[in-house]
């Protein structure tokens, strides 16, 4: 693993444009051709493997979770648990998630969160990053077909979907009014299109509820049957129509099962399930358990806010909202540092597979909603 | 490993279409699609014609950017082989691709909403 610079594409803002990615650049450049990391196929296998068995892991502890009711733990309320039970047990679609892990090339790589119900940065490491390659670099591979699989699962589960259109099933696509969120839900629903489906985009806020019929529906009082939010279940649950998902039959993807992953709550289960397990750090409830360099990280946050990192020589903490229903505490994970940039590896999973890495660098030790995304390939 | 390597392009439609229509700002895309009057399935031949030439057409009343690459004898064809082929053909009402039309249900709806999206919205971003 090699953290090699590079010139970037001399019209590379309208070529990323022009695919979508209009957030390329904020205060700073988010989509950054100045340096790209090589792999050798060996590392790109190592973390394909690491992806599926943590997959696998953490399916387990939603059993578990399940089986034993741990949800006060997890500061999940009472309220969302038979949501969570009915999604388990009926098994509705579960499109993607991503794993951020900490990796050197040398030591196996180690999970450091699972963002299993909204991850975003999907654009740039299926289509962008593979753009970058084909023009750069067009000799050497990526590790990378979430396009391919997004379709190909899309199609497998198009004929397990309730049809209301007139070409069959018809998907809503549904985020906030945000051009990063509404161009993730947008491509998403390209794939689902590219499989055959019927889609549909619109705001949460244009999310209706029809009393007499008891349903969700859109704009256009299209009743919803498959609903694919880029919204955080932990919010939907608290909010106005939170009561009303226990009466719909809305089918809604990612599932609510997937509160249990999202929720950092999940690593100290981990470690507590599998402790030694190569790809976990160790994770702990409400203190450090004698760790010297450790992490702490609310139960429910967003792009790396409210985490402190405590290490021998230095205490930093990020600022934001989260942090009240509590944190966690895992042991400071080996991001390796290259030149001080510190790179983080988001894996993919589409449907039930490993399908692709984006990597995401920081000046820090805290990956946020500002740090660099960073093309790979290998050979 | 499964296999890796893929296609030497990503076909993307819908999202470029997006990105052209939408600014930089805070906005997100509002349009996605509607039932293109241009697939064979439910081909309709007045709507696909208007549909071509503007590059999107009305659905239910909303506009729905679309992007068109060929011109309208190519979809006409690929209905007339759908057709031969024994495709069925699903038709639907002209007035539902009309910029005017109202619904069966307009005056009637008992819908609310706003009760999704205030914590986000107070927050800015959703994703992870």
């Amino acid at each position: 693993m090699e953290r090699i610079t590079s010139t970037p594409r001399a019209d590379w803002q309208s070529v990323v444009e022009a695919r979508g990615l209009k957030w390329h650049t904020g205060q700073t450049p988010y989509w950054s051709e100045d340096a790209y990391y090589r792999f050798t196929t060996d590392q790109i296998e190592t973390l394909e493997r690491a992806t599926n068995e943590l997959h696998e892991r953490c399916l387990e502890v939603v059993q578990h979770v399940i089986d034993e009711k741990r949800y006060a733990e997890l500061k999940i309320p009472e309220h969302a648990v038979p949501l969570i039970t009915k999604s388990w047990n009926d098994e509705p679609p579960s499109v993607y998630g991503r794993f951020d892990l900490a990796y050197d090339g040398k030591t196996p790589p180690k999970m450091l969160e699972y963002n299993a119900d909204t991850p975003t940065s999907l654009l740039e490491v299926s289509v962008i990053q593979w753009d970058w390659l084909q023009a750069m670099h067009p000799g050497a591979d990526q590790f990378n077909s979430i396009h391919e699989k997004l379709v190909e699962y899309w199609r497998s589960i198009m004929g397990d979907l309730e049809g209301n259109g007139p070409l069959g099933p018809i998907v809503h696509f549904a985020s906030l009014d945000d051009l990063e969120d509404g161009m993730t839900a947008a491509y998403l629903a390209e794939t689902a299109a590219q499989a055959g489906l019927q889609v549909k985009l619109l705001a949460m806020t244009d999310i209706g509820w029809d009393p007499r019929a008891r349903e969700m529906c859109d704009r256009e009082d299209v009743r919803l049957d498959t609903l694919f939010k880029l919204y955080p279940w932990e919010w939907l649950i608290h909010e106005p129509f939170g009561d009303h998902l226990r009466v719909a039959k809305t089918t809604i993807i990612e599932p609510a099962w997937k509160m249990i992953l999202s929720n950092k709550g999940i690593l100290p289960i981990l470690w507590e399930m599998f402790p030694g397990h190569g790809n976990l750090l160790p994770s702990y409830f409400d203190e450090p358990h004698g760790m010297f360099e450790y992490v702490k990280k609310p139960l429910l946050s967003r792009e790396g806010a409210n985490v402190t990192v405590h290490t021998m020589k230095e205490h930093v903490e990020s600022t934001g909202e989260y942090g009240a229903e509590g944190y966690v505490f895992q042991e400071l994970a080996p991001i390796p540092d290259f030149d001080g940039k510190r790179p983080v590896i988001g894996s993919w999973i589409i449907g039930q597979e490993a399908a692709g890495i984006g990597v995401r660098e920081s000046d820090g030790w805290v990956t946020g909603n500002t740090s660099r995304f960073a093309p790979h390939l290998f050979r | 490993m499964s296999s890796i390597k893929r296609s030497s392009a990503v076909p993307l439609v819908l999202v470029p279409a997006l990105a052209a229509v939408v600014g930089c700002g805070p906005s997100g895309p509002q349009v996605v699609s509607g039932v293109d009057p241009c697939l064979p399935q439910v081909y309709n031949e007045a709507a696909c014609t208007v549909a071509v030439r503007q590059q999107g057409y009305y659905y239910g009343g909303t506009w729905y950017h679309h992007v068109y690459a060929m011109p309208f004898l190519y979809y006409h064809n690929g209905y007339s082989g759908y057709v031969r082929s024994g495709g069925s053909v699903r038709a639907l009402s002209s007035g539902v691709y009309s910029r005017n039309y109202a619904g069966p249900a307009l005056g009637r709806s008992t819908v609310v909403r706003g009760g999704f999206g205030s914590i986000g919205g107070s927050r800015g971003f959703s994703g992870s």
